[in-house]
């Protein structure tokens, strides 16, 4: 189950078919952001897989072309990465990985143009890095219209906002812990999440980025997955494109948290394959 | 710029740098915004997109599903597509793939996927369930690309491709070691990479 096992390099050919497990595939994904010959093995292997495709290609229903061009007329693409951390209001605080509070003399990295790729290995633990602390100002922006809300909210949202703030008050006592610990990884399906970890407080929380919304009638349940694979559940993803929630339940006794789609309301045990599995 | 809907994605010529370039434009235009681009986008890889969606998946209506919610998603992460991990295509279908592999592995679909090994019996061929795919170039050199893997590679790529299974119930399905199958799918996609000649 370690993420280097001798024989990983092996896994990138069932990697490409997306023939491993979740948790399997987590782990081979943090391999490749160390491998750059299993990067260009699953490269090449993806475009040999791609043309497995040719081979089934079938004319799909008319009614699927304006199906899909009525949908997409009400979802906005979402931003690309970009690879400068300066946030765009000068009042918004960013969040380290480290877990500390920075005001926003965030340094420029590389603006304007592409980082030179004399070490791509460099680059891309750079862009990791990026992607994290992304998350994080994530974070800071979810706080920031919770706080804001309350200057404009209605009575009717009292008693929710009051729940949120509570909440908000959670996350931000995970992310600023001394001893906050991040994982990150990219979702199955669209998205990154982070696990911040606080093993002083007991506490853990769930950070989400480009995460697709869940269908009509599902939900993104989170779990505790124990050691020997069995899973506790720890909560739920809150909706939005970026979004914060504090794991219920202690993370010292599991090896890793996972998110799978069930059912609005949630389920007793995962009836889906995970979608995110981070060791913790 | 539009296609007629009627004549829309054919399979087309084997995919060269016309295609390729082609792709790589329509989809950042698309990450603009630009719904026409990605209608034309649409046009050039439906066929392969909703193909793909249904030889795993099977059933037709699931199947459109699967490639509505892949053309919403990759219309959604356009943006963030990374020309240095790969051909517009590849990674397209890599999210439908992806897609309808949950589809089958989830627990709804757990039953019909059982039934459906029962119909294939052992000894699955690639195409042992003939789409109405369109007689073309591609799909001839990649059947005659299969042709040139071992059986237990060609079993493996296809039943992980095309059914969906994970390299445990591979390992299970054709009682072969499970450290056999992960070198048999890698020694699968080296042959038929170069067989195919995928450039890098």
């Amino acid at each position: 189950m370690t993420s280097d096992s001798p024989d990983i390099h092996t896994m990138s050919g069932a990697y490409a078919l997306d023939a491993l497990e979740a948790a399997e595939a987590a782990a081979f994904e943090r391999h490749l952001e160390s491998c750059e010959a299993c990067r260009d093995e699953v490269r090449s292997f993806r475009e040999a897989v791609t043309s497995l495709g040719d081979d089934v290609a079938a004319p799909a229903p008319d009614r699927l072309r304006a199906s899909v061009l009525a949908s997409i007329g009400a979802v906005r693409p979402l931003p690309p990465v970009v690879p400068v951390d300066v946030p765009s209001d000068p009042a918004e605080a960013s969040v380290t990985p480290s877990g500390s509070v920075t005001p926003s003399s965030a340094p420029l990295q590389s603006i304007g143009g592409k980082a030179l790729p004399q070490d791509e290995l460099a680059v891309r633990r750079e862009a990791r890095g990026r992607r994290t602390t992304r998350l994080l100002q994530a974070v800071a922006a979810v706080l920031a219209v919770v706080a804001g809300a309350t200057l404009w909210h209605s009575v009717s949202l009292d008693r929710q906002l009051t729940a949120v703030s509570a909440a908000a008050a959670d996350v931000t006592s995970v992310l600023t812990a001394p001893d906050a610990t991040t994982v990150s990884s990219p979702v199955s399906g669209g998205g990154r999440a982070a696990v911040v970890v606080s093993k002083g407080q007991g506490r853990a929380v769930l950070v989400t980025d480009g995460l697709t919304p869940a269908p009509a009638g599902k939900t993104w349940q989170i779990w505790y997955i124990g050691a020997s694979g069995t899973a506790a559940p720890a909560g739920f993803v809150p909706a939005g494109e970026q979004a914060a929630v504090a794991l219920v339940g202690d993370p010292a006794t599991a090896a890793a948290v996972g998110v799978t789609l069930e059912p609005s309301g949630g389920s007793a045990q995962p009836t889906t394959r995970p979608v995110l599995a981070v060791k913790v | 710029m539009r296609m007629d809907p009627s004549t829309s994605s054919p399979p087309g010529p084997v995919p060269g740098g016309d295609e390729v370039a082609e792709l790589a434009t329509l989809l950042t235009r698309s990450s603009r915004g630009d719904e026409a681009a990605f209608a034309t986008l649409y046009d050039r890889t439906s066929s392969r997109v909703y193909g793909l969606a249904r030889r795993v998946v099977r059933d037709p209506a699931q199947a459109e599903e699967v490639a509505q919610e892949a053309y919403l998603e990759i219309w959604r992460q356009s943006a963030r597509y990374d020309g240095s991990r790969g051909s517009v295509l590849g990674w397209m279908l890599t999210i439908v793939h992806r897609r309808a592999v949950d589809r089958v592995r989830s627990s709804e679909s757990s039953r019909e996927r059982d039934t459906r090994f029962a119909i294939l019996g052992d000894g699955p061929e690639y195409d042992v369930v003939e789409e109405a795919v369109t007689a073309s170039i591609d799909a001839a050199r990649v059947r005659k690309a299969l042709t040139t893997l071992t059986d237990v590679q060609r079993e493996a790529l296809t039943l992980a491709y095309y059914g969906g299974y994970t390299h445990r119930e591979v390992s299970e399905l054709l009682d072969v070691p499970l450290g056999t199958i992960k070198t048999r799918m890698r020694d699968g996609l080296i042959r038929l990479r170069d067989t195919l000649g995928v450039e890098l």
